[in-house]
């Protein structure tokens, strides 16, 4: 990665630092509200955390993506020495990363608030990391279509759908006998049904990632 | 090192609705090219090409002794490129933009020119660019190329929707960087007189295609406008190198292209007395220059 990438990375992350530490604080706050005995509170807690994944997400693809395009702020940092390929490549580690860092915290706090409290079972475990993997593969699929199509409605719409897929994921997922049998005990038990899971997702990522390189890799015209 | 600035030979681009054809371009370094077009014409699409940033359908371009667009990012090191339709981060302020240009080129980039600029241009340093006018914004974009200092200027219609004040900023600095006889510069506007006041070689282009491409003084010596008186009822016969000739009665105004004395002399014997010879300003030359491409392809 050459030093040019790299500040494009740093700018992108700069340029959101403030909203950034906010749904972390957020984020923070609803591991919280997650420790609550209170069913009323631990739902809100749960409501907040998933929304405050989303959003992060949502942010940084919306503000260092589709914003960049329609703010015509492009023209400048493509006057800039880098080309298609390399900003395709600050674009995806400035967004995959931050996101990443952002869901791996919160992945580890939902284990904390899981495995720490002894009212959560255990076995929710199998279904949160499934379902924040999805999160993991909506956002990936967002970044895509927004550096790919290079269209601010586009991704308007597929955020849409995403967020709507999500509850649809979420119904879908508990519906799998082999997931909510173990939903509500105190087993941790990855079984294949879990672990094709994970599996289709973390290829899903790679995928989407390697599709996103390619296209924009192919692309002659950026402007 | 390249004896010019850029090179475009037989560069071509083909969209559903425009095509750009055929260009052969070249600005030796050092050259001031002022590149002039309506609307439309091709100018930013020419320009964006040399940025690399479209890819041509047919063509080589090289720039700075670059082939584009593989090997952009190395000639864009040197480039600095202004365009009308370019902004900068609404929410950053300029010191921000100025912070992240030095890091950026922290061997190109001059701190105490970015301030000389910063002041001259009367610009305020932690602004935030959403607060700043029009006029500003342009200012900002210009301080930011310039003080990286580089070898290859590109304007892309920099002074539309400048206010007059603004615009005679831009093109001063604009003129104290032609000094530097080391830089070239690219100007494309559809303002003739920005153009004629700074370049010292012109290019038309019209429907994706140079109409023609001469240093200035060329142009302004190869044009006139003739006013004639005949004194018979009969007209006077013209050539192929009037290019209009309007008539009012008895008075007859001719434009004239590749203009010499013995034009006027021709016309005085056909019994015509040559009332006034004018030059055409750079506009009427650039009207007429396209107006005889249109109705050459045309016919």
């Amino acid at each position: 990665m050459n030093r040019i990438t790299k500040r494009l990375i740093i700018k992108d992350i700069q340029l959101n630092t403030i909203p950034l530490g906010l749904y972390l604080l957020l984020g923070f706050l609803s591991l919280w509200l997650l420790t609550s005995s209170q069913l009323g509170v631990f739902n809100t807690g749960a409501v907040i955390m998933l929304s405050m994944v989303i959003i992060t997400g949502i942010h940084m693809i919306t503000t260092t993506v589709t914003n960049e395009r329609s703010d015509q702020v492009l023209p400048f940092i493509m006057s800039l020495p880098v080309t298609f390929v390399q900003y395709t490549h600050a674009k995806i580690c400035a967004n995959f990363g931050v996101f990443l860092v952002y869901w791996l915290m919160m992945l580890g706090g939902l284990m904390w608030v899981i495995f720490g409290q002894e009212k959560v079972p255990d076995g929710l475990a199998i279904f949160t990391v499934i379902l924040l993997l999805e999160m993991l593969v909506m956002f990936t699929l967002l970044l895509a279509v927004g550096l790919i199509s290079e269209s601010q409605n586009i991704t308007i719409v597929v955020m849409s759908v995403t967020n709507i897929g999500l509850s649809l994921f979420m119904f879908w997922l508990s519906g799998f006998e082999a997931i909510n049998t173990y939903m509500q005990t105190e087993q941790v038990v990855w079984n294949s049904t879990a672990l094709t899971f994970v599996a289709v997702e973390l290829i899903l990522v790679v995928v989407l990632l390697a599709i996103t390189y390619v296209v924009q890799a192919r692309k002659k015209d950026f402007l | 090192m390249s004896d010019f600035a850029f090179q475009m030979q037989h560069v071509a681009k083909q969209y559903p609705h425009f095509q750009l054809n055929a260009i052969d371009l070249q600005l030796p370094t050092g050259g001031i090219m002022g590149l002039i077009g309506p609307n439309g014409a091709g100018k930013s699409t020419l320009i964006r090409m040399l940025m690399g940033l479209i890819s041509a359908d047919k063509g080589e371009i090289e720039v700075l002794g670059h082939n584009i667009p593989q090997q952009q990012a190395l000639a864009k090191a040197q480039i600095g490129f202004v365009s009308e339709d370019m902004r900068l981060y609404k929410n950053a302020t300029l010191q921000w933009h100025m912070d992240f240009m030095r890091k950026v080129f922290p061997d190109q980039w001059n701190e105490k020119y970015s301030l000389d600029l910063l002041s001259k241009f009367d610009l305020i340093s932690h602004q935030k660019i959403k607060g700043m006018s029009h006029g500003q914004r342009v200012k900002s974009s210009l301080l930011l190329m310039l003080a990286r200092q580089p070898k290859l200027l590109i304007f892309d219609e920099p002074t539309t929707g400048l206010d007059p004040v603004a615009r005679k900023e831009v093109l001063n600095e604009m003129m104290v960087v032609l000094n530097d006889e080391g830089r070239s510069i690219l100007f494309s506007s559809h303002n003739t007189q920005d153009v004629e006041q700074l370049s010292d070689q012109i290019t038309f282009i019209d429907r994706g295609s140079i109409v023609s491409s001469n240093d200035k003084e060329s142009f302004i010596e190869n044009w006139r406008r003739i006013r004639l008186h005949t004194t018979t009822d009969h007209g006077i016969t013209v050539g192929s190198h009037v290019k209009e000739v309007i008539t009012q009665g008895r008075n007859t105004t001719l434009i004239v292209q590749h203009f010499n004395e013995a034009m006027l002399a021709e016309w005085t014997q056909q019994g015509a007395a040559v009332q006034q010879v004018e030059y055409m300003s750079l506009e009427e030359i650039f009207v007429a220059e396209v107006e005889a491409k249109r109705s050459g392809v045309s016919a």
